[in-house]
């Protein structure tokens, strides 16, 4: 491949990879990522916006996203079919369980420390 | 008329525990008055009189009665002693000055008269309460202030009351503004003492020497420093007076016309002698300027129950009611100037007590600082001529409990939003994800 | 006569007693005063006022005011009892109003003594009965009184006893009444060997007295009261003199009658009634022989024996003086060419005429001084610099006009002041006794005076180092006022100098002076200041970005849609129903922990939920498992 790559170029190989590569699963799941991320930068403005007050709800807010981002991100790593070798003892079945247990988990905690 | 002897019996038990009981009664003001000689019931009559009159009951005894005697068994007989007897050298039975002193500790108040005939013991008990009384033989002199009847060394010394009378109405009286006529001997004080008083002082061409000595040294007692009448009112708000003329209760001067030599001969039809004298007897045997206060309560605005404990940020009440005695009755206060203070440590606030409806009550009303801690409402009033008045009720205060913070919060609403919208997407993606059939281009890997 | 007692005098400050007994005497305000109290009871309301009024009156020698018809008051009050009776009768002889006793007065009055139960009511009645000119039963009364003692011998049943006797009739025989007065007297109480008093005070001590003259003079008997014992008694009443009601005044009166118009003893005394101050051009010593009203007894020789200063310098002897008017003797003391200081003046007084009435008269003194007139001059007010000793700025003043301008110093100054102080008249240069600068500045709380001495002969002079004086006045900068006052008991007039002002500079004034006079006041209030909670965004932002956070949800489905995720596989069995439906429920139970319940609750739901949830849970995941594996498998 040519090594000169300006930064369009890359972008938009990326993007058709991705969407040839990508089974529809995961994209479902990127989607529920994106989704996270997003609410959790305009959370992150808004606090950079008005301050910090009250603490505890941006805590609450933030981390909730945070979290459920990483929770997502394990669900997407572990369901992916192209790591099913080193998840072997580990259904996608099984991973959303466990997903949605942290999921419950979190939000339980998440409830209780925003006030 | 037959009365039996049972009914003779009863009756004189009767009357006998009644005459019991009035003694006792009377030992609310059961003055001893200490004389040179008897001579003296003569001569100051009327100021004794005055002490009847406020309510004494009075004792007379020489100063060197060998029966003399303050206490018995631990008690003590009097609740005043007024000492008029200047020129004793020593104390007859079991007074001297410590017992004196002993007195006034036990909150007991003393009225002293002096003379340019001093003895010792009279001038240490005034060195106890902070007060020094010039040389035996001196006397105050005031060539410019003198009564024109002194044809001699001018010791009959005239003070004029607007300036040199101290500005107390509650010790001295009000519309005290005759001359005052005074002959005795000198007084200093120590300006920085808070405990003492100086009630009249002399004319700033006055001073305290050897009436028939050329002045050599610069005495102590010169010009305003001229104290004629001081007092001191200790910790324990006892009551000590001192003036060094024993003359000015007498009745010549009591009932005495002044006439003044400078600025230019005027005669002032009455001294105010007998309108200070009488202020003075009820200021000094506690008949006025005392204060009291009872039924301290506190608690939160809306409430009525007393309250265990306060929260931060709380609005309170709390509510005293304060009396003063004027002429031996007890009327709510006239001072409106009493202020209660918050204290931890510091004081975290101070505010001017109000009155309410009911005259007697004062109440002060405030927000709890919102810094927690225990405090104490604090009452110290301290004010020139009146006994001292200190109360500290203790108090907890508690930071807001976790239920009592503010929730739902309009600029939290972002967060709340984000935190459902979270559980949202999980309940939707659940849906989804488990339920997701892929089309028929399926990729698999 | 003169007694070789000692001696008396009231009134001057500077009486000096040589020995034993003076005799006081009433001032002649005090006198007025007394009459003046008597006087205001008109217009009487009842009869006991117009009685004290009137014959304490009458015992002073004094009218009764014209204010009111007195007779046609006392007409109309007069009723047939004792009390009545006894006062109308009294006041109208008093006043001599020609009173005709009611019809039943002898049968009332008579029927009182016979009754007898208390010497008073006897004294009334037989008063009553001889002032309305009515007849006395002599032997009746004194049968009366004599039981009625026995049941009371009080001072004063006594004393009406001896009332009551003196009017009788000098031949009616009253046995033993006049024997009690040794022993009553003997009851009465010496104070300080100066007054002799009964218990019941000015009453008892008056009704004693006037009992006992009246009987002696009634009956010719001499009072068993010795010279020493009546110039007491006399002393006592004296000293009575200042009295608040009318009775007192009545008791008072009576008791100085007494004394003074006496057939018996008459304390009589010297009295200095000229001014002790001699000046240049007033030198005359007047001396009163009076009694203890105040009123001059009949003639005397009065004689300085001798004229002595403090010092002991005797200046004259043996000067006779001169009659002035009825009592009154003078002489010139200026004569004798005294310097300024003080006297003594002895004096002896005998009476031309003999008379044996008269006691306590003795040798007496008098302290006079003699004062001069005084004037300052050289006045001088000298300030130089510590460091340059040279330089120096002097200010003169002549009384009684100030410094012509402010005198200024500072730390480093030295401020000195002189002047002397001459006697006018001699034109001799004097020290007095008091000579002192004060320097007084109200706004700073300072006011303390210097002391003038005289170092250099009669130079008053007073040096002020400012810097040693830096702590006396408290380091306050500002405009002093000097004042020098200059006094002496030898000056006719006193020197209060208003000079001039003092304006003194220091480089850091110092905290204010302390102050006795400043009581202690209330203190500031203190409100708590709160912390300021934090600024919170406007409403519409919060909301806009509630709106923002929400958005996501909406870009996730759209994004979902452009893929085309779907459900397709959802069947609706009952274990996907209700795990689903457990999910929502969760979650919805979240927003009750979040909106009203508490994490005890909470957690107990969620238990429950929780578990069908997970039982439904593992039945789907199963299921979907299974259809994924039979998938592979293919």
């Amino acid at each position: 491949m040519s090594s000169q790559a300006s930064l369009s170029e890359i972008l938009s190989t990326l993007y058709t990879e991705y969407n040839l590569k990508t089974p529809n699963k995961l994209k479902i799941v990127d989607c529920y990522l994106f989704y996270i991320l997003l609410t959790g930068i305009f959370q992150f403005g808004y606090c950079c916006l008005v301050g910090t007050f009250p603490f505890n709800a941006f805590l609450s807010g933030f981390i909730s996203t945070v979290a459920s981002f990483t929770l997502g991100v394990c669900l997407r790593v572990q369901v992916n079919p192209l790591n099913r070798p080193i998840f072997k003892g580990i259904s996608p079945e099984r991973a959303f369980g466990d997903f949605l247990f942290a999921n419950v988990l979190l939000h339980l905690i998440v409830i209780n420390f925003i006030g | 008329m037959g009365l039996r002897l049972t009914d003779i019996i009863i009756i004189f038990s009767v009357l006998g525990s009644l005459v019991v009981c009035d003694t006792q009664s009377n030992n609310q003001d059961r003055t001893l008055v200490l004389l040179d000689n008897f001579n003296t019931k003569e001569t100051h009559s009327s100021f004794l009189k005055i002490l009847q009159g406020i309510g004494l009951s009075l004792d007379f005894k020489t100063a060197d009665d060998p029966s003399l005697a303050l206490s018995k068994y631990g008690e003590f007989l009097y609740e005043h002693l007024v000492i008029l007897s200047p020129s004793v050298e020593e104390f007859g039975g079991n007074i001297n000055v410590a017992a004196i002193t002993e007195f006034i500790d036990s909150g007991r108040n003393v009225l002293v008269a002096g003379s340019s005939d001093i003895g010792e013991p009279i001038r240490d008990l005034a060195a106890e309460c902070g007060l020094e009384m010039d040389e035996e033989k001196t006397a105050v002199i005031d060539h410019i202030n003198y009564d024109k009847r002194d044809e001699g060394y001018h010791t009959m010394v005239v003070a004029k009351s607007k300036a040199s009378l101290i500005d107390a109405p509650v010790v001295v009286g009000v519309g005290v503004n005759d001359p005052l006529l005074y002959r005795g001997i000198g007084l200093t004080v120590d300006a920085d003492n808070p405990l003492v008083m100086e009630i009249l002082t002399g004319s700033p061409s006055s001073f305290s020497y050897f009436p028939d000595e050329r002045v050599k040294n610069a005495p102590q007692a010169i010009g305003k420093n001229t104290v004629l009448i001081a007092s001191m009112q200790a910790r324990n708000n006892a009551r000590v007076v001192f003036c060094g003329s024993l003359d000015f209760f007498s009745d010549e001067f009591l009932h005495s016309n002044v006439q003044v030599a400078y600025p230019k001969e005027r005669t002032y039809e009455n001294s105010g002698n007998e309108r200070l004298a009488i202020s003075l007897a009820g200021w000094t045997f506690k008949k006025n300027g005392v204060l009291r206060y009872g039924n301290i309560r506190h608690h939160k605005v809306g409430e009525t129950k007393e309250a265990q404990f306060y929260t931060v940020g709380d609005e309170l009440e709390f509510t005293v009611d304060i009396e003063e005695l004027v002429n031996g009755k007890w009327v709510p206060p006239i001072r409106s100037d009493i202020q209660l203070e918050f204290v931890r440590i510091d004081p975290f606030v101070r505010v001017t007590m109000n009155r309410s409806s009911n005259p007697i009550t004062f109440k002060a009303h405030f927000k709890v600082p919102d810094v927690y801690g225990v405090y104490q409402f604090k009452i110290d009033y301290l004010r020139l001529g009146y006994t001292h008045m200190f109360s500290a009720t203790q108090v907890s205060v508690r930071p807001l409990e976790h239920t009592q913070y503010e929730r739902f919060i309009l600029s939290a609403y972002p967060y709340y939003a984000s935190a459902f919208s979270m559980m949202f997407g999980v309940f939707i993606f659940s849906f989804v994800f488990l339920h997701y059939r892929p089309n028929d281009k399926d990729k698999r890997d | 006569m003169a007694a070789t007692r000692g001696i008396c005098l009231a009134l001057s400050l500077f009486v000096i007693c040589c020995s034993a007994l003076q005799v006081d005497v009433v001032p002649e305000n005090d006198l007025l005063q007394l009459i003046q109290k008597l006087k205001a009871a008109q217009p009487y309301k009842d009869l006991v006022t117009a009685y004290y009024s009137v014959v304490g009156l009458e015992a002073l020698n004094e009218k009764v005011p014209e204010n009111q018809d007195v007779c046609a008051f006392i007409k109309k009050s007069m009723t047939s009892n004792l009390v009545n009776l006894y006062f109308g009768a009294f006041i109208g002889d008093s006043l001599k109003c020609n009173l005709t006793p009611p019809k039943d007065a002898q049968k009332v009055l008579n029927d009182v003594i016979l009754d007898g139960r208390t010497t008073f009511l006897i004294y009334q009645a037989v008063g009553a009965l001889t002032k309305f000119n009515l007849k006395v039963d002599a032997s009746m009364v004194v049968k009366s009184l004599k039981s009625a003692l026995e049941k009371d011998d009080s001072t004063a049943s006594h004393s009406f006893a001896f009332h009551a006797a003196a009017f009788l009739p000098k031949d009616a025989d009253i046995g033993t009444i006049p024997n009690a007065i040794g022993e009553v007297l003997n009851q009465a109480d010496e104070i300080g060997d100066k007054y002799l008093q009964f218990d019941g005070g000015i009453r008892d001590t008056i009704l004693f007295v006037t009992g006992v003259y009246r009987l002696c003079y009634a009956r010719g008997l001499t009072p068993a009261i010795d010279n020493d014992q009546a110039i007491k008694l006399a002393n006592y009443i004296v000293s009575k003199r200042h009295v608040g009601s009318v009775r007192n005044a009545y008791y008072v009166a009576l008791g100085l009658q007494a004394f003074t118009e006496n057939k018996f003893q008459i304390p009589g005394s010297v009295v200095l009634t000229s001014q002790a101050l001699i000046r240049k051009n007033d030198g005359n010593i007047v001396v009163k022989a009076c009694n203890i009203l105040g009123k001059p007894l009949p003639k005397m020789d009065v004689k300085a024996t001798s004229i002595v200063s403090t010092e002991g310098n005797t200046i004259a002897s043996d000067v006779d003086l001169v009659e002035k008017s009825a009592g009154e003797y003078q002489f010139d003391f200026n004569k004798m060419k005294p310097e300024r200081g003080f006297y003594t003046v002895h004096f002896n007084v005998a009476p031309v005429v003999e008379d044996k009435r008269l006691i306590g008269l003795q040798d007496s003194s008098f302290k006079v001084k003699k004062v001069v007139n005084v004037a300052v001059e050289s006045f001088k007010v000298k300030t130089s610099d510590i460091d340059q000793a040279s330089v120096q700025k002097e200010a003169r003043a002549t009384f009684p006009k100030g410094l012509a301008s402010n005198i200024q110093a500072d730390e480093h100054s030295n401020v000195a002041i002189e002047f002397i102080v001459k006697d006018v008249e001699k034109n001799v240069e004097i020290v007095p006794q008091q000579a002192f600068l004060r320097l007084a500045c109200d706004k700073c709380n300072v006011d303390r005076s210097f002391l003038f001495t005289n170092r250099n002969e009669q130079l008053l002079s007073l040096e002020l180092d400012i810097t040693e004086l830096r702590k006396t006045f408290y380091s306050q900068s500002g405009n002093y006022s000097m004042d020098v006052i200059i006094g002496d008991p030898t000056f006719s007039n006193q020197i209060y100098w208003k000079v001039g002002s003092l304006s003194l500079k220091f480089t850091t004034t110092g905290a204010a002076a302390p102050s006795t006079k400043i009581p202690p006041s209330s203190k500031p209030e203190i409100q708590h200041v709160f912390r300021v909670p934090e600024k919170r965004p406007p409403e519409l932002v919060s909301k806009a970005f509630t709106l923002l956070v929400l958005s996501p949800l909406v870009i996730m489905f759209v994004m979902w849609n452009l893929f085309g995720a779907n459900v397709s596989n959802f069947s609706f069995t009952l274990p996907n129903i209700v795990f689903h439906l457990g999910v929502g429920a969760i979650f919805l139970l979240y927003y009750c922990y979040w909106t009203n319940l508490n994490m005890f609750t909470t957690l107990k739901y969620l238990a429950v939920i929780g578990g069908i949830t997970f039982v439904s849970g593992t039945s789907v995941l199963r299921s979907i498992a299974n259809d994924r594996m039979k998938k592979e498998l293919r």
